[in-house]
């Protein structure tokens, strides 16, 4: 209970804190497009001086009816406010149709580029983390309406306060009385409002996992995924029976606040719904008979502007509980634009492959700290042109030990020495450009074949690089298949011409990713789950005469690829227990041997019928 | 296709909107009822206070009527606007009580509903594309939300326009100005409004989907290890630099329909009837204060709510083409239904597949052609083949989920469509290669139903052991209880590829079936586990009908027979030694997986 409530403490902004979260986030505007602060005041001022001509307008329009002003006079002045109505209004239609509509466009590629290139730098374990990965989701997912709808706000919020001070002043001179009761109503209507907020937000978060409930029960009917076991047995009765039951307990907990919430509701619609339109009224009526002076002109113009001031500020309300939303979003983004990367180096200058030596080392998964050692101890050394592998059951620690090849990750103790020199040394870039990896979750992007291969920008004199390299994971026949070859569009993300792959032949594209670029060193983390035999069969072949002369590293629970390696580690529970050659390790006769004459005895006995 | 029809229908539209309300008064009457109660006492609110309240004061103000009278009038008349508030905020009330309660009803309808209509519809995409996209828009509060207004503006606009002819039919006529623009100019505008709509939805969807590729996981690797993300860039930057035309081309379009309207509500309407009025209450003299001052302040509302009006009812056939996608998913005749009347199935002896094709929908190449295969009772079969040689979908014709286009499948010599649906799909116990976990208990995942007594706990561990999976869930804090799925459990377990597969496999032991189908089950498990599960598979299998599919041969040899199938069609048939000495696909297909281990042996021998 007692963290609930710090809990919620935390997630309370105070007026310094939203103000200068807003400020981190106008900055932006400042940057990309200077000229939307113009306009926007522009914007303001122009709406307050609408306002207050309205009002006097008004005032002096009933005022010279009942004085009897001759028609002429009345009919200048109307044509006045009219024409500037007509001008404003231009303005305001260009502002939101054809300039807001630009700025969102250039305030989006502005702020997307600079989160983007943070993102980038942001380190693997990040994801790791489930809070992190969480609000950069939300910081990113949200930054494109969020950054324009803050500024948007932000305007409006000027708008508001620049109009209903303009506004309140007339009407205080007019009618000082009305002005307080429009005030106190209002004030009282925020306290109500700002508790009426906190006990929905309340329910809400009691709600929440029953609504998450009940969406995920009507999710698993209508994806396909779930299809063909919703087919069987009786799980869908089962979800369906589950989902009336969740109803239940929804209503009941909507049931418990719904005394309090009736009772605020009630206050703060009879508050604000009655007092600015019949209490005025009523009191303006009052003052009319009673004090002569009051002329129509100032009757009416107090209630039209005792209305727009009514709804200015209440809407002034709603604009405030939105900072605060958008401060919270906000915190999200600095935490996130702040976040410093441990994952770095300063020598861009990386020499040519020679060695890779592992001492010693020990990891565990930066968000799993209470969690056993994911690898311990491993030592191993990796000449230039040796052909390596990593086997062992699911989960003892080889992609691990890949990742943090790759510098995904640093190790917790120990360290990797490339040519002898630590890899925390040399900026993560330029030494990844020296090595080739495939992961078992190959992504295929929404790009062309061509870009896909080249693993980034794709230009013609790659043309050579990316046919052999597709032909090296045995693409090329899919290939010709393909209506405009390596230019083709894959995934249907963005056209439905765009070209689907299987699940073997995305893993090929993966493959070609290696052999398009000259990498001194390549790393194979279960290049073929996803083929049929003779395809890995093919692409084992292949990737055996491509890679000759360069360092290669395979990863398979398959141990018949693995056998030709130079030097097989065999890892287990995040350690390595044997090394050498499948020559040596048969012999040997310990754990690989056993896995391996698993695998092979299917087949052997079967071959001497 | 919609364009052409340029008259709306209003019967079919009516029709629809109208189904969707029923739907509501169906679920709930009293919410359907209560609604339309109170958009007339909202309307009489608004007239009341909004309106004729000025009118009565100025006016009784100018006819010097006492103080006394007028403001008992007033306060009568705040009094109703207090009940009104009342009323609504009762009505609020019971709403919220009673949405969850509609929600669960029409749920409990689609649901049903999605689950028995034929596998190929999820299968196409059309299918799911114009269904499940009318389900995920289906907006019945948003239908009655619009028919309240109809109904309240309708009142009011009579209410205020019978004050203001009274006053003078003229300034209704002004009222009507901005209708009439919509009636004649909306469409155009609506239309200009759609083609940039349409030139900017793909360009939004190039921008989001490199929007994910800088924030999902699954792209942080790639991300990191290669310059995808320099052509993620290249597409943001091409993307918005098309948005900028397209704002370039349309923006100033859109700025005049939108000016023309506000300047002919505002400025024209406005002004004109501030000069009529102040003209025949100043020159004419035909005109009280009273009524001017009414005349000013409520023509701008009421011409915006006729305006309103006539745009909602415009906009009605928007809606009504999801709600004709609903209905005619709701009116989705199942192919493949469920019929009482039908045989129950007999103790298996023989399923028989004769000249069988299957083409899928939308397809020229069938998917398997002219198979013919026998499994008699007791038998292990084995279905080999390259990816895409038909296996599965052999599988999913086996436990119809499709019915086969030419051909037929026979139990027992009788064609299996003349089975009761759920009595023979019960036949089968499946695995998937495609496997997927329920955010449900162990427990439920592994019967695939709910109220788990303590006799089904037993056979769940015990299957659960034969999947070699038990320990794993017994270390969990509720055993096989325990939520699966971190979904609506922070606790929940989360299962490894491996594990999860093992999981599913243990369906297949916790209950009786005659015919097991394992279609790849082994492809997350590493060599040792495959092993295992095998050897206890079989075990368990013991005497019962096995048909596994793998493009694995080494799970083959354990068949008394083999199918391999090529382009949807069964090239080779028998045991695996024939097929050997047969020398032909299967052997070639063999060879190159065995030859990586065969030469070794000699090695440690």
């Amino acid at each position: 209970m007692k963290k609930e409530k710090t809990n919620k403490k935390k997630n309370k902004h105070n007026p310094i804190r939203v103000s200068k979260n807003i400020w981190f986030m106008l900055r932006y505007s400042f940057k990309y497009a200077p000229s939307y602060t113009f306009v926007t005041l522009g914007e303001a001022f122009g709406r307050g001086a609408w306002h207050i001509i309205h009002v006097l307008y008004i005032k002096y329009l009933f005022d010279a009816i009942e004085a009897g002003v001759e028609f002429r006079t009345i009919l200048f002045w109307s044509l006045l406010v009219a024409g500037y109505d007509t001008v404003f209004e231009l303005f305001n239609k260009w502002r939101l149709e054809v300039y807001v509509r630009r700025v969102r466009l250039i305030l989006h590629e502005g702020v997307q580029s600079e989160l983007y290139k943070k993102a980038m730098e942001l380190d693997q374990c990040c994801y790791d983390d489930p809070e992190f990965y969480n609000d950069f989701i939300w910081a990113i997912r949200e930054s494109d309406s969020r950054v324009v709808e803050i500024m948007e706000d932000f305007s409006i919020f000027i708008n508001r306060v620049i109009s209903s001070t303009v506004i309140l002043g007339v009407l205080a001179a007019m009618d000082w009385i009305v002005a307080v009761i429009l005030l106190v109503s209002v004030g009282l209507g925020f306290v109500i409002m700002n508790k009426m907020n906190k006990v929905n937000y309340e329910m809400e978060e009691e709600l929440n996992p029953i609504n998450r409930r009940l969406s995920y029960v009507d999710r698993v009917f209508y994806l396909q995924d779930h299809q063909k076991e919703l087919r069987q047995g009786g799980i869908a009765e089962h979800m369906r029976n589950d989902y009336q039951k969740t109803t239940g307990t929804k209503v009941a907990g909507i049931k418990k606040y719904m005394g309090r919430i009736f009772a605020l509701n009630f206050a703060y619609s009879s508050l604000l719904d009655l007092i600015p339109s019949a209490g005025i009224t009523i009191y303006l009526v009052i003052r009319y008979i009673v004090d002569s002076a009051l002329s129509l002109g100032a009757f009416s113009a107090s209630i039209t502007a005792s209305f727009k001031l009514y709804w200015m500020i209440s809407d002034l309300g709603s604009y405030l509980n939105k900072f605060h939303n958008h401060s919270l979003y906000i915190e999200k983004v600095r935490k996130f634009v702040g976040y410093e990367p441990s994952i770095k180096g300063n020598v861009t200058d990386v020499p040519m492959f020679e060695s890779l030596s592992i001492k010693g080392l020990d990891f565990v998964y930066p968000f799993a700290k209470d969690k056993p050692k994911t690898l311990k101890g491993i030592d191993l050394e990796i000449k230039k042109g040796e052909k390596i592998a990593f086997v062992g059951y699911n989960g003892a620690g080889k992609t691990t030990l890949i990742k943090l090849l790759m510098r995904l990750y640093d190790a917790t103790d120990g360290e990797i020495l490339y040519n002898g020199r630590s890899i925390t040394e040399f900026d993560p870039g330029e030494y990844r450009k020296h090595i080739g990896a495939v992961f078992q979750d190959y992504t295929v992007f929404a790009a062309t074949v061509a870009e896909n291969v080249m693993g980034g920008e794709y230009t013609d004199e790659d043309e050579e690089s990316v046919m052999s390299a597709l032909k090296a994971a045995s693409f090329d026949g899919k290939l010709k298949q393909l209506p405009n070859g390596i230019h083709s569009q894959l995934t249907t993300e963005f056209s439905d011409e765009g070209v689907g792959l299987s699940g073997g032949e995305s893993q090929k594209i993966a493959i070609a990713r290696v052999f398009a670029r000259p990498f001194e060193l390549i790393i194979m983390d279960e290049p073929s789950s996803a083929l049929d035999p003779i395809a890995e069969y093919e692409i084992n072949q292949s990737i055996l005469t491509n890679a000759e002369g360069r360092t290669v590293i395979f990863i398979s629970h398959r141990l018949s690829t693995t056998r030709m390696a130079d030097r097989i580690y065999m890892f287990d529970a995040g350690e390595i227990i044997e090394s050498g050659s499948h020559g040596e390790l048969m012999l040997k006769n310990g754990k690989y041997a056993e896995m391996y004459r698993a695998q092979a005895k299917k087949y052997k006995n079967q071959s001497m019928i | 296709m919609k364009k052409d029809k340029k008259r709306i229908n209003w019967k079919h539209t009516f029709k629809n909107n109208g189904f969707m309300l029923g739907l509501i008064l169906k679920a709930c009457p009293g919410v359907f009822w209560l609604a339309m109660i109170q958009s007339v006492l909202s309307a009489a609110d608004a007239f009341l206070l909004g309106t004729y309240l000025y009118k009565y004061a100025l006016d009784a103000l100018q006819a010097g009527k006492p103080l006394k009278t007028v403001i008992i009038t007033l306060v009568c008349m705040a009094l109703y606007s207090l009940l009104y508030i009342l009323f609504s905020c009762f009505a609020v009330r019971y709403y919220k009580l009673k949405y969850p309660v509609i929600d669960a009803y029409i749920q409990s309808i689609l649901s049903k509903k999605a689950s028995s209509v034929d596998l190929k519809c999820f299968e196409n995409p059309a299918f799911y594309d114009t269904y499940i996209k009318a389900i995920d828009s289906m907006n019945p509060y948003g239908v009655m939300y619009t028919a309240m207004g109809v109904i309240s503006g309708v009142a009011n606009i009579i209410a205020v326009g019978v004050l203001i002819v009274t006053i003078n039919p003229i300034f209704l006529l002004l009222a009507l100005l901005p209708l009439i623009y919509t009636l004649l100019i909306g469409k155009k505008r609506n239309r200009i409004g759609y083609e940039y709509d349409m030139r900017n939805k793909e360009l939004y969807r190039q921008r989001d989907y490199v929007r994910r590729a800088f924030y999902l996981r699954d792209f942080s690797k790639e991300m990191r290890l290669t310059e995808m993300w320099r052509v993620m860039f290249k597409r943001m930057h091409d993307s918005i630099s098309e948005m900028k035309e397209t704002v370039r081309q349309y923006g100033y379009k859109l700025m005049f329909f939108r000016y023309l309207f506000d300047f002919i509500i505002r400025v024209l309407v406005g002004t004109a009837t501030i000069i009529i009025a102040a003209f025949k209450t100043l020159v004419r003299k035909t005109m009280l204060l009273g009524d001017c001052f009414v005349v000013i302040n409520s023509i701008s509302g009421i011409a915006g709510n006729i305006n309103w009006i006539g745009e909602t009812l415009m906009n009605l056939d928007q809606n009504s083409l999801y709600i004709d996608n609903l209905r005619s998913f709701l009116e989705y005749e199942v192919q493949i239904a469920e019929d009482e009347n039908a045989l129950e199935v007999p103790v298996f002896e023989k399923l028989e597949i004769r000249n069988m094709t299957f083409v899928y929908e939308g397809q020229t190449v069938p998917a398997l052609s002219n198979v013919d295969l026998t499994v008699n009772a007791g038998e292990r079969i084995a279905v080999v083949g390259h990816n895409g040689a038909g296996k599965t979908t052999l599988v999913k014709l086996l436990q119809r989920l499709y019915d086969p286009d030419e051909g037929e499948i026979l139990l027992n010599g009788v064609n299996i469509k003349n089975y009761r649906l759920s009595s023979y799909r019960g036949l089968f116990g499946i695995v998937f290669q495609d496997y997927r976990l329920f955010a449900a208990t162990v427990a439920e995942n592994v019967l695939l139903r709910g109220d788990i007594t303590d006799e089904d706990r037993e056979t769940v561990k015990d299957a659960l052991k034969r999947a070699g999976i038990y320990e794993k869930v017994e270390s969990l804090p509720n055993g096989v209880d325990s939520n699966v799925t971190k979904e609506f459990d922070s606790d929940g377990a989360v299962f490894s590829g491996g594990e999860a597969q093992k999981i599913t496999i243990a369906r297949l032991f916790a209950v009786k079936h005659e015919i097991i189908i394992m279609d790849e089950p082994t492809s997350a498990l590493d060599p040792i586990a495959e092993q295992e599960m095998y050897r206890n598979m079989f075990n368990a299998c013991e005497g019962k009908t096995v048909i596994f599919i793998s493009h694995r041969l080494s799970s083959a040899t354990m068949a008394d027979r083999i199918y391999m199938f090529e382009n949807g069609r069964i090239v080779e048939q028998g045991g695996h030694g024939e097929l050997l000495s047969l020398n032909g696909e299967y052997a070639e297909m063999w060879h190159k997986q065995a030859d990586s281990y065969a030469d070794t042996e000699e090695a440690t021998a």
